[in-house]
């Protein structure tokens, strides 16, 4: 860019605050935003991970009592042998992670919900987005950066309504992530006397969700306006990264979907709360009374609204790591992106067919069983673009140069889980074969997998990639190998297993095994090594926050480009000053996201903001 | 190096997932009904072809990674996509998904779609928190009447049975579900209270029960029972005689299968299958013994049904269990059980 | 003195940010830069997006609710609601006359009209009101049947939209009633008239839903 160009290109823009308070508490700077963002995810994170070691260990511990409840039944009451037998099983009851069977779903609704929201909805958004897409498309800040500090700061209410659930009489809501009523709309329906009419969990989980989606709403706009309109000079649609066309069309997603989950959730808290009719039926016999006060709803019409919301939330939370992985893959393989406009054409096939199969997850809810056919045809035929995407993943690191440095190893793995996970789609969306498997750990494995970890594999090499811009140091590299190869390990073992559980029909959400067929040998194997394997797993995330640590505090320093990617962020210093771009000057644009290993080119890689003439006149033409 | 391990690291993911299906045996739970055998088959074709899939896919990330890994001097190609290729795995990909998925409409028609077969036999199911109840028309084959308003805990009477209805004169309720095989059957599934899920394994049958729905779904269960373990000595004289061994008495034991005072024996065919009744104090379990092949062999006819859609904190143990009996036992255990 | 002010050209496409218009503040814009107008109006349809799915979820669960109900009892919607629905649409009119006399020039007649525009607003606001108050007197509640069930909420809804539109009217009237001294923008003009001819439609769907499948 020439110097009057510049110079005229040099607006005057606000000095960062210096009250801290301003600076990095209530924030209207999109990188302070996104790391706040990115720090309630990780917080978040441990907390869901926390809860699920507990209930697995308790998991396994069910499988030992219920093994052992077998051998009691063939012994005579009072024998020697019946007694040991006995006092193991009280032992057993009454270690410190035994559960009761409503505690145990209060924890599981709980830990879904949490990595749900909290986690797989804000960190690839919120956090990543936030911070690196104004820099990216080259703009100083987020279209509305007072509106995005509003939408972090309800976020932040969300979770603090949430976790509220934990310590309220009644104790955490037990519906499941999914909340489905008439369970969670009829206070009395736990049975037992369990978060009876006092219990305010679910209120609050309701409430909570309602803030949530109010935040992402707001987050939403501010993320559409500006990459369609704060694009600096020559940033053309076309030549965005991936990762802002990812976030851009997570962003059209959570704007038409968190909408409907607002209303599905208003209606329920009124159902629970005024006795009006939406979801619960009339006539319910529940804690041995007839309710009268209730006529004629509609379960199902929870379950159409809230899917209606959630399969494009499953997006929500994997497309991000769809453009990042595309992202990484081209800049450590040295190559450009195999068929960019097919991965654009890709994702918004995604976005748009991804609200037309919401029906996949009820096949056997008692829906119109004709809607069902349709909606399987069309889960098929969503499974397209995302094979489109992974065929074209594999296109791009062929007859590339792979340097394996740790956000490489991270998206390769993301690649590796994204196969795994979307091939129990395969036979889920077919609604036939959804007959035996519906609601069985095989669909657990399948969405822990591509939702679960493939998205968390996003974000960690979203870490790992974007962490010397943000801090400029390094992050230490063996330690996040291992922690890569450790984790990558585990979460296969995990949820591979889970799909044989599946496939012998394990039901989920079960606190115990009081079924023949769940405490034989086979399932009581299964069991102990996802336990032992995620305890495993989650103890190698110790690694992940040592490094963070250490990284923080030793690092290497980093330069402006420590990986010589060719995005804008690399263009600035490391870490951005509070203008993004040196003096506010924003660069201008003048070629493709992707320009590795140009021929006859001076580098491997050429900047998007480098000259015109860095692009030699006798390369092919840009896609 | 890291290539090496990444590639040695898809390899066992690849084996050890493949011999994780392959080695699981069986692959699937016993299958008993008629319209399962195709939803089998349509999952072991799913299974065949993603496992391909899954193998040739997982193989390809780590031949390209190894073969492509960073050597020095070596210049990556600068190649932007191949809109022939795209378009061929498109439509390839389009093709085989929907293809596959139209061949599995046929048995979702045939559960759901099909008109229902004539005189069935109706069985009412009602799903409430943490149990089934079963209600059989008796030997008038149609059921009473039903509404909320006749609900009654005191005299048993969750399903709600109108009192004043001649249908319901002869009907009856248990807690366990029997079918007779070769006949087709109807089930009407609801649920008083909140959603729950009925669901038994070796049906391939699944469906929800919703309160203010009934969903009827017909099968024809076509076996009589699922091999337990043969027999070592051959008892059949005994049998015959409504007698069981100590000898039988101590392999049952072994196998964990307990036989108590009550249990009953009697022979279906005489000198070739023979009933077995183990535990009617609880939940019945009928068992067979066949004489085949100049051996005797135990088979089971219970099964296990369970809830499959969360419903409460009793959720996990929401169990009953499906008794499979012959047609002609079917008859007697209507005869026997209505009023 | 003119009362519109155009906005440099050059300014909107891609290439920097524009210059902030001296005596404007930031505007919540970018670090203190005036955003292009076209990024509001795209900011308020891309708001509209949202808000529309809400009604849209709304009004099919009312039609889902509606088909299965054998416990449907339809509610007589308070005439009221007749004197609102004209309220509403000659507000729309009004301020569409409004922005005629903003666009020719016309002070005066800008400030008359959107005056009217904002007082059939609360209008509206009251009748709304007096409908709820005309209904609970009646004996009709929130949970006394589904159909009374979604009359408020259909209602509790478009109202709690249009508390925000006639914010928005009224901070324009008073910025027009000030307008001797700054002439008021015809950015937020355009803006509150957009938001609020959607509120009218919205309204005249919801009006029409609730009549005619009762
Ligand atoms: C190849 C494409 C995919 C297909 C065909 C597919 C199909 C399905 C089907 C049919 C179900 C419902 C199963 C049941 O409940 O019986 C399901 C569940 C689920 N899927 Fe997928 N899926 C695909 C990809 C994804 C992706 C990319 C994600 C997320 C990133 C995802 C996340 C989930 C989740 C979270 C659930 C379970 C929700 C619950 O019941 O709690 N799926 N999938
Ligand atoms: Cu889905």
């Amino acid at each position: 860019m020439s110097s009057e160009a510049a110079a005229e290109h040099a607006v005057h823009v606000h000095q960062a605050p210096t009250n801290p308070i301003w600076r990095y508490v209530f924030s209207t700077d999109h990188k302070v935003i996104g790391i706040q963002y990115w720090i309630l995810a990780l917080v978040s994170a441990f907390v869901g991970m926390g809860l699920s070691v507990w209930f697995r260990l308790h998991l396994l511990n069910q499988g030992h009592v219920a093994q052992l409840t077998d051998q009691l039944s063939l012994l005579v009451e009072g024998s020697a042998d019946y007694n040991a037998i006995k006092a193991k099983i009280d032992a057993l009851q009454t270690a410190w992670y035994h559960m009761e069977p409503s505690q145990y779903l209060g924890i599981l609704t709980m830990h879904g919900t949490i990595l749900v929201f909290m986690v797989l909805t804000t960190a690839p958004m919120g956090g990543f987005g936030n911070y690196f897409l104004p820099i990216q498309v080259g703009a100083l800040d987020m279209a509305f950066p007072r509106l995005n500090m509003l939408s972090f700061w309800l976020t932040f209410l969300s979770f603090v309504t949430l976790m509220a659930a934990f310590f309220v009489p009644g104790g955490s809501p037990n519906a499941g992530w999914t909340g489905y009523p008439p369970l969670s709309a009829v206070p009395d329906s736990q049975g037992n006397g369990y978060q009876g009419p006092g219990g305010w969990g679910q209120d609050l989980w309701v409430l909570s969700i309602a803030i949530f989606c109010f935040a992402s709403l707001v987050g939403a706009i501010n993320f559409i306006v500006t990459t369609l309109d704060l694009r600096t000079k020559g940033m053309t649609l076309m030549r965005m990264p991936l990762t802002c066309w990812a976030w851009f069309v997570t962003a059209i997603l959570a704007l038409l979907s968190f909408a409907v989950l607002l209303v599905a959730g208003l209606l329920l808290l009124l159902d629970r709360n005024l006795g009006t009719s939406f979801y619960v039926p009339g006539d319910l016999f529940v804690s041995n009374k007839l309710l009268v006060d209730h006529k004629g709803g509609s379960p199902l019409l929870f379950q159409h609204l809230f899917w209606f919301f959630g399969h494009p939330e499953v997006y929500i939370a994997i497309v991000p790591g769809m453009g990042l992985a595309s992202h990484l893959l081209s800049s450590f393989a040295r190559k450009p992106v195999f068929g960019y406009r097919a991965m654009v054409y890709a994702i918004f096939g995604i976005g748009v067919l991804g609200f037309f199969v919401w029906g996949h997850h009820m096949f056997q809810s008692g829906m119109s069983p004709y809607v069902a056919v349709a909606f399987s045809v069309m889960t098929m035929v969503v499974g397209v673009p995302s094979a489109i995407k992974t065929f074209n993943w594999l296109g791009t690191i062929w007859g590339g140069n792979i340097r394996f440095q740790s956000p490489m190893l991270y998206a390769l793995g993301f690649v590796s889980l994204f196969v795994t996970g979307g091939i129990g789609g395969i036979f889920l969306g077919q609604n036939a074969v959804d007959i035996y498997f519906h609601d069985t750990y095989f669909v657990v494995g399948h969405f822990h997998m591509i939702m679960g970890v493939a998205a968390i594999f996003g974000m960690f090499a979203g870490t790992v990639y974007w962490f010397p811009k943000v801090t400029g140091k390094m992050m230490n590299e063996p330690l996040s190998q291992a922690h890569f190869w450790c984790t990558f390990l585990g979460v296969n073992v995990i949820f591979i297993v889970m799909h044989l559980m599946g496939l012998e029909g394990h039901p989920r959400r079960y606190s115990g095994f009081a079924f023949e067929f769940l405490s034989s040998d086979y399932m009581v194997r299964m069991h102990t090594i996802v336990t032992h394997t995620a305890i495993f797993t989650a103890s190698a995330q110790v690694l992940f926050l040592i490094n963070l640590v250490y990284s923080l505090a030793a690092g290497k320093k980093a330069g402006d480009n420590p990986w010589e990617s060719t995005s804008l962020e690399w263009a600035t210093t490391s870490p951005p000053p509070f203008e993004n771009f040196k003096d506010g000057v924003l660069p201008e644009v003048h070629h493709g996201p992707y320009e590795y290993s140009v021929p006859d080119a001076a580098k491997d890689y050429i900047m998007q903001h480098d000259p015109p003439e860095a692009r030699p006149a006798t390369a092919p033409a840009p896609h | 190096m890291t290539p090496v391990i990444f590639v040695l690291v898809i390899l066992g993911l690849v084996v050890g997932t493949v011999a994780g299906f392959a080695l699981k045996a069986p692959l699937l739970p016993d299958l008993i009904t008629e319209h399962g055998r195709i939803i089998d088959q349509q999952l072991v074709l799913t299974l065949y072809i993603t496992g391909a899939i899954f193998a040739i896919a997982q193989l390809g990330l780590a031949y390209l990674i190894y073969k492509h890994r960073h050597r020095d001097g070596v210049k990556a190609s600068y190649l932007q996509g191949s809109t022939k290729l795209e378009y061929t795995w498109t439509v390839a990909t389009l093709v085989l998904f929907v293809g596959l998925n139209l061949m599995g409409q046929g048995v979702w028609a045939q559960m759901h779609l099909n008109e229902k077969p004539a005189r069935p036999v109706n069985i009412e199911v009602t799903a409430m928190q943490f149990k089934w109840i079963f209600r059989y028309p008796g030997k008038d084959g149609n059921l009473g009447a039903r509404a909320a308003e006749y609900i009654n805990p005191a005299e048993g009477n969750y399903v709600g049975k109108d009192p004043d209805d001649a249908n319901g004169d002869d009907d009856f309720q248990l807690l366990s579900m029997s079918v007779p095989y070769g006949i087709p059957v109807v089930v009407d599934i609801r649920s008083i209270d909140v959603l729950h899920g009925f669901a038994v394994r070796e049906m391939r049958l699944k469906q929800d029960a919703v309160p203010g729905l009934s969903v009827n779904i017909p099968f024809t269960v076509e076996k009589d029972g699922t091999l337990e373990f043969p027999l070592s000595g051959n008892y059949a004289a005994d049998l015959d005689k409504g007698e069981l061994p100590d000898a039988l008495k101590h392999e049952l034991n072994a196998n964990k299968l307990v036989w108590k005072d009550k249990a009953s024996l009697r022979a279906l065919e005489p000198g070739r299958v023979w009933r077995l009744t183990l535990d009617p104090d609880s939940i019945n379990r009928p068992y067979l013994v066949k004489l085949e092949n100049g051996r005797l062999n135990l088979y089971r006819s219970w099964y296990e049904l369970a809830c499959m859609e969360l419903c409460g904190y009793g959720h996990y143990q929401m169990r009953s269990q499906v008794n499979v009996l012959s047609p002609v036992e079917y008859a007697e255990f209507v005869e026997k059980n209505s009023p | 003195m003119p009362l519109t002010q155009v906005q440099p050209k050059s300014a909107l496409r891609a290439g920097g940010p524009p210059p902030v218009a001296p005596g404007e503040p930031g505007d919540g814009g970018s670090r203190g830069q005036r955003l292009p107008d076209r990024s509001y109006r795209l900011a308020l349809y891309v708001v509209l997006a949202p808000v529309t799915m809400t009604f849209a979820a709304l009004a099919s669960s009312y039609i889902v609710r509606r088909g299965i109900g054998g416990d449907w009892r339809a509610v007589e919607l308070p005439a009221v609601l007749w004197l609102n629905s004209f309220a509403l649409l000659f507000s729309s009119v009004a301020l569409e006359a409004a922005r005629r006399g903003l666009r020719e020039g016309r002070a005066g007649a800008f400030t008359r009209w959107w005056l009217a525009a904002t007082a059939l607003g609360v209008a509206f606001l009251g009748g709304q009101a007096l409908a709820w108050f005309q209904l609970y007197a009646a004996g009709v509640g929130m949970a006394s049947n589904i159909s009374a069930s979604f009359l408020y909420l259909l209602t509790a809804f478009h109202t709690l939209h249009l508390l925000i539109g006639v914010g928005a009217l009224a901070w324009v009237a008073l910025l027009a009633l000030r307008a001797r001294v700054a002439p008021p923008r015809r950015l937020v003009a355009d803006l509150a008239a957009v938001y609020w001819h959607f509120l009218d439609g919205l309204w005249i769907f919801l009006f029409a839903l609730m009549l005619v499948w009762r």
